[in-house]
């Protein structure tokens, strides 16, 4: 099983989306700790979660998984969440997207499903506006 | 093409009682699967899945403890209205807590005491915003502890370990 490929599917758009925004938004995925702790300045996290890995397949040379994309973006508190939406917009864009790739022979292909939300919060600290939507993905390791 | 109803209706009284038992033991293992990759600090939340019926007619207790066995999931009536009701359970946990247990909603929690540990398996230790999520515990200085993965319970619902113990559970009460 080839995780890294997998999350590599979902992170490297999503990177190249918001980093093509103007001014770019910094997304931070799984264990990096480098999301400003301190700063009020707009941000994205990205968490890939894993779940059921390889249930039985017809072929041996297929490797399947399934687990949960949590994105979670945070803009300016107090100032509406017309921002934030913004940039839902960019990410939900970015995994419909994804559902568009073709399935060939080899390579990872990967599909999400129905997004729930955006849920809206404000409790975050540093005080920021955040909304998280989430999916579930399946992905095929095609060897 | 016979619509629901009358399929139902064709259905003997028996085999509406399988079905039902059916859902009662997807149930069964689902409430367990959560107890099981939920935290668990004083145990409280693990023991605290309950079943509830989405429908009317249902007998018997709901609530109890992990393990959780068919006697903590509620009897569903055969009546026909009830039995094309989709939705058959509800799983909640009746803490306050649990949307911050789900890793739903940010919360402040207590530091780790003196004297007072977890029961369950620490996944993580170290710092947690303030307010955070539950699981959004960093390694290095702090005394935060996680006892579940961050997000367990969408990566339950989406990863697909809930609809293999739903088809676990049906195939099971089918072949009873």
């Amino acid at each position: 099983m080839n995780y890294q490929s997998i999350r590599a599917q979902v992170e490297n758009p999503l990177l190249t989306a918001f980093g093509a925004l103007s001014p770019a938004v910094p997304i931070f995925f799984d264990n990096i700790t480098a999301a400003p702790a301190n700063s009020t300045t707009e941000y994205v996290r990205l968490n890939v979660t894993f779940g059921i890995t390889n249930e039985p397949t017809l072929s041996s040379s297929v490797d399947n998984a399934q687990g949960a994309i949590i994105i979670r973006i945070f803009t300016e508190k107090g100032k509406g969440p017309a921002r934030n939406q913004v940039l839902v917009n960019t990410a939900v864009d970015v995994l419909e997207t994804l559902n568009n790739g073709t399935k060939g022979t080899t390579g990872t292909y990967l599909k999400v499903g129905a997004i729930d939300g955006p849920s809206f919060s404000s409790t975050e600290n540093p005080p920021m506006f955040m909304s998280t939507i989430d999916t579930s993905f399946v992905a095929t390791v095609l060897s | 093409m016979a619509t629901r109803g009358q399929e139902l209706k064709k259905m003997s009284r028996a085999l509406l009682e399988q079905v039902n038992e059916a859902a009662r033991e997807a149930t069964v293992r689902v409430m367990n699967d959560l107890a099981e990759k939920g935290p668990e600090w004083s145990g409280d939340f693990k023991n605290s899945w309950m079943a509830i019926p989405a429908g009317k007619g249902a007998s018997g207790s709901t609530g109890g403890e992990y393990p959780y066995t068919l006697d903590d999931v509620p009897k569903l009536s055969t009546n026909l209205a009830e039995m094309r009701r989709v939705t058959k359970f509800r799983i909640e946990n009746r803490q306050p807590y649990a949307p911050y247990a789900l890793d739903l909603e940010e919360g402040v929690f207590r530091g780790d005491r003196k004297g007072n540990f977890p029961i369950g398996k620490v996944v993580a230790k170290g710092s947690r915003p303030t307010p955070g999520k539950r699981g959004n515990v960093k390694g290095g200085m702090g005394e935060a502890t996680s006892t579940a993965e961050k997000d367990w319970y969408r990566t339950y619902l989406k990863g697909g370990a809930m609809k293999k113990a739903i088809v676990e559970g049906v195939r099971a009460g089918l072949t009873k």
